[in-house]
């Protein structure tokens, strides 16, 4: 059993703030099988806003995935990766970094914080849109998320 | 006789002159001639009792261990006292005898022991006159006193010889001494100074008569004298001492100098003098520093222009991921939706925008290799080889190409680089192919401070005049559709040779296939960049 037989759609964070990526990512889901609704914050802080229901986003439902850049303004994605994971609630919510950053100690540091996988863009849009889909593929359809189970 | 070298200048004039005050008169000349004739063929006995004498003293005998030699003497030294008494003092004998004075002063033979040999001639001789004239007292005297002045004659002679040959080697040395590159100064033993050479009051400014008689010290500054106190000790002791130090100019100011200091000894070996050599070396120090700043400054802008091609490749690639990203969207979505000339638009900002990003990563890819590097590490490059080989299998297998190699040995480096640098060479020979599929053989031999390593393929080759082109980044000798890339490769490689202190060319003709040669240091003691 996975996200799609749970009857409702499935809830992505996009925490990005070139909203050129925004759109490819939005592009990507919508030609997407899987019934999804995609949230998006630009910085690091309202992406801490939003998950915490804080305002404005005191209605914003919890994601099922987080989808993490790494070069944010104000609030960079390490940051919001470390407060994610040190807090009780927050932390089982599975994090996609997805960066342009092929540096190695960004690799090694986001898995030292737990990030659940880290994702290169793509340069070209093919590549780009496989990867966008894989991601949902698999966080959606294959793996069986926390939020499924109730507790 | 025949020619000297000598210089020696005699006139007739001279001689008649040298011959007025000895006072050899024409009744001398006679009396000689008359000796001559008695003594003919008699100097035999004289001669052998001579060479036996000459046997007593280590100074002599040494001058005479070869027989042959000695017998060849004998006749010569015969023919010598004959013309003694033959009473004909012209110029031709002066030549004669100043060429047997100029042989004893090349062989070493001091002038104490010619001119004193001919006490055993007069020892032999002047009883021989006495028996043969013992009836008249005044022909007796008269005839010794003529040989003693042909004697003495000879003597003057070869005492010219001797100074003339010294002479020449004091003039060619005095040339020395004159030195147009280094200031020399002659000392005592108490650093008095004796001579100095014309370079001297070119450096310091001194006129020369300044300097005679003054201590050494007047062109030391204050601050370089205590250093030099136990130099001189050393130098007493028969060390040259060499070095830099700063000397002061006559008119106070002070320059570098490379200095050297010798001591000049006497034959016990015991130091009389001291010679200083020194030459001003501003303008070499200047040139110096002009060089390790330029060398600096270049480092500086070669590492600015490395930072610079990695931000600009780095933070072109996000606006230009938008461009192609979106033109690609373009396509996607409006491919013949629109008219022809629309498609072909974006049929071109598709492909210009992909270009550019491949030349832009090319790009990162080169300035990484400068400026986001790990530390050297000690390396296997038989299992880097293994790795880029490993890479390149789909390309091998499909070119069917037939690879050997030799064992390579251990050396010091960073393996990611060293796997991309045999990963393009071999990668370059799959690539570059010609009709027959690819034989590329890998050999290694030493040289001497380097391994030298060679790939060498059997592919379409390089033409002579572009062996320096190809190592230039961006630079292709082939149009894209016949083999695609953007011509970084071989720059990549030449930048990750140099980085491991070694260098790397190419030997190739046109469709005979190519060879790189690269050299890696055995021993990096630091990173070459
Ligand atoms: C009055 C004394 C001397 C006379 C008249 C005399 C004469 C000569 C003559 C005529 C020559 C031949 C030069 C030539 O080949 O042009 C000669 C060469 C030589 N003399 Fe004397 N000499 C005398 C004293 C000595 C003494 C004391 C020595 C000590 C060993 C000596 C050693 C030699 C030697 C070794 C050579 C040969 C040099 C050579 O050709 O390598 N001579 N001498």
């Amino acid at each position: 059993m996975s996200l799609e037989n749970i009857g409702r759609a499935a809830e992505f964070l996009l925490v990005e703030d070139n909203p050129g990526d925004v759109r490819l990512t939005c592009e990507a889901l919508t030609e997407s099988k899987v019934k999804n609704n995609l949230s998006i914050v630009g910085d690091g802080m309202e992406a801490m806003a939003f998950l915490r229901r804080e305002e404005p986003y005191t209605d914003a439902p919890r994601p099922d995935v987080i989808l993490l850049d790494l070069n944010l303004p104000k609030k960079n994605g390490l940051e919001v990766l470390e407060e994610i994971k040190a807090d009780p609630s927050l932390k089982r919510i599975p994090v996609v970094i997805i960066t342009s950053s092929e540096a190695e100690q960004d690799i090694l540091k986001t898995y030292d914080l737990h990030v659940n996988c880290y994702v290169n863009k793509p340069v070209d849009l093919e590549q780009f849109i496989k990867v966008v889909q894989s991601i949902e593929t698999f966080w959606l359809t294959i793996v069986k998320l926390p939020s499924e189970v109730v507790d | 006789m025949t020619d000297s070298n000598s210089s020696i200048n005699i006139n007739d004039q001279e001689i008649t002159e040298r011959l007025a005050f000895l006072q050899l008169n024409p009744r001398d000349i006679n009396l000689l001639k008359a000796l001559h004739d008695t003594l003919k063929g008699r100097h035999t006995a004289f001669i052998d009792d001579f060479y036996i004498q000459l046997q007593n003293f280590d100074a002599t005998r040494n001058l005479l261990t070869d027989s042959a030699l000695v017998e060849r003497l004998k006749r010569k030294q015969e023919a010598y006292f004959d013309r003694l008494t033959a009473g004909c003092y012209d110029l031709d004998y002066i030549k004669d005898r100043i060429n047997i004075g100029e042989t004893h002063h090349r062989i070493g033979l001091k002038p104490q022991w010619y001119i004193g040999a001919y006490h055993y001639y007069l020892a032999w001789l002047l009883p021989e006159i006495q028996k043969q004239l013992v009836n008249d007292q005044t022909a007796c005297i008269d005839t010794m006193q003529a040989i003693v002045k042909v004697i003495l004659f000879d003597i003057e002679l070869a005492v010219d010889a001797y100074f003339q040959a010294d002479h020449e080697m004091l003039r060619l040395l005095a040339q020395v001494f004159q030195s147009n590159i280094e200031g020399v100064i002659i000392t005592d033993i108490r650093r008095q100074i004796l001579h100095v050479n014309n370079k001297v009051a070119a450096i310091a400014g001194y006129r020369n008569e300044d300097l005679i008689g003054q201590p050494i010290t007047l062109l030391l500054p204050a601050q370089e004298r205590e250093a030099f106190v136990s130099h001189w000790q050393d130098i007493k002791q028969g060390e040259p001492w060499q070095g830099e130090s700063l000397l002061q100019h006559c008119q106070g100011n002070l320059f570098p100098a490379w200095i050297n200091v010798s001591g000049v000894k006497d034959e016990t070996g015991i130091v009389t003098h001291f010679i200083v050599e020194f030459s001003d070396i501003s303008a070499y120090r200047t040139a110096q520093e002009a060089l390790s700043q330029r060398t600096e400054e270049l480092a500086r802008s070669n590492k600015e222009l490395e930072q610079f091609a990695y931000v600009a490749s780095h933070d072109l690639q996000e606006p230009l991921r938008m461009v192609a990203s979106f033109t690609q969207l373009l396509s996607r979505r409006y491919r013949g939706k629109l008219d022809a000339d629309a498609d072909e638009f974006i049929h071109y900002a598709v492909d210009g925008a992909t270009r550019m990003q491949t030349l832009i990563n090319d790009l990162l890819a080169y300035s990484r290799i400068g400026s986001r590097t790990k530390p050297f590490e000690s390396v296997n490059l038989n299992s880097v080889l293994q790795r880029a080989l490993a890479n390149l299998h789909v390309a091998i297998e499909e070119s069917h190409a037939k690879i050997i190699y030799d064992e390579l040995p251990n050396t010091h480096g960073d393996i990611t680089q060293l796997t991309q640098l045999f990963q393009n060479l071999i990668g370059n020979a799959v690539k570059f192919r010609g009709e027959l599929p690819p034989e590329i053989s890998i050999n290694v031999s030493d040289a001497d401070k380097y391994w030298r390593i060679s790939v060498q393929d059997n592919g379409i080759g390089i033409a002579t005049e572009f062996y320096e082109r190809i190592f230039v980044i961006f630079q292709r000798l082939h149009n894209k559709e016949d083999y695609p890339g953007t011509g970084i490769g071989l720059s990549i490689c030449k930048k990750i040779v140099e980085r491991h202190g070694g260098q790397i060319k190419v030997e190739s003709e046109r469709g005979q296939g190519a060879t790189f040669i690269f050299t890696l240091l055995k021993t990096l003691t630091k990173e070459t960049n």
